[in-house]
């Protein structure tokens, strides 16, 4: 898929919290030119925060917001090498954070927008999920979406 | 059962897009046909077939938001849950679909 940068994407990364999982992962966007400012970035990802819990079950969590801030769109993916702890749906922790990068205004008939709510969509698949939780590399990560 | 139904959340970037897949999958999974719509920041896709409409034995609702065009399923009873429900419990859901259906208790 497309949409599917492994530029943004990593494994084994250390965070021991929700706050510094997002702000890994929002400076890698950030360094990769997908978005212009990480503090105002991340505004806009807790006020989506603010409204329900993105732990989607399964140690799989989509932090994600319409952000002036966002220069394309994208979705940053990272592995974490522990547990963290978040709002979940079946109350467990989460070790993968897909961070979802999205430019604000119209996006109707929007290319990007598509393929994302596409590999959204993937997130609901289990056989999907289970590749995503097995991945070890990068490469891995992102044929789990294939 | 023929169930048709609208998914639709908070942002419309992605829980409407994962309750999507995981009612079909769930639905499928379970023997019944299945067509689900979605009403995201892209706007609608995968609009319902006026056909499946007409033969569809239940609407399932899957949103945290309004959703548009509920009046085409005036001659059907709704169901309408959060899509954190649907994303938790698909199986749970869709089973608690049948009963409702079977006891044809009024909502």
């Amino acid at each position: 898929m497309d949409i599917l940068n492994q530029e943004i994407m990593a494994v084994n990364l250390p965070a021991t919290t929700k706050e510094e999982a997002i702000n890994t992962l929002a400076n890698l966007l950030k360094e990769k030119n997908y978005i212009s400012d990480v503090a105002s970035f991340e505004k806009d990802i807790y006020y989506r925060e603010s409204l329900g819990q993105t732990g989607i079950g399964n140690y799989i969590a989509i932090p994600h917001g319409l952000s002036e801030n966002a220069l394309k769109n994208g979705v940053a993916i990272g592995k974490f090498s522990n547990e963290i702890a978040w709002e979940t749906l079946d109350g467990k922790g989460v070790r993968i954070v897909c961070l979802f990068c999205v430019q604000a205004g119209d996006g109707r008939e929007n290319d990007h927008l598509k393929m994302l709510a596409k590999l959204a969509g993937k997130l609901g698949n289990d056989e999907v999920v289970n590749k995503i939780l097995k991945a070890d590399t990068v490469s891995e990560l992102k044929q789990a979406f294939a | 059962m023929n169930i048709v139904g609208i998914a639709a959340c908070t942002a419309g970037i992605a829980h409407t897009y994962i309750a999507r897949e995981k009612l079909v999958t769930a639905a499928q999974k379970a023997g019944h046909s299945i067509h689900i719509e979605t009403q995201g920041t892209i706007g609608v896709q995968d609009e319902i077939p006026q056909k499946l409409i007409d033969q569809a034995d239940v609407a399932v609702i899957a949103a945290d938001v309004k959703v548009s065009g509920k009046d085409r399923f005036n001659h059907i009873r709704i169901i309408e849950i959060p899509t954190e429900v649907v994303i938790k419990s698909p199986n749970k859901f869709i089973k608690k679909v049948e009963e409702l259906m079977q006891k044809g208790a009024n909502a």
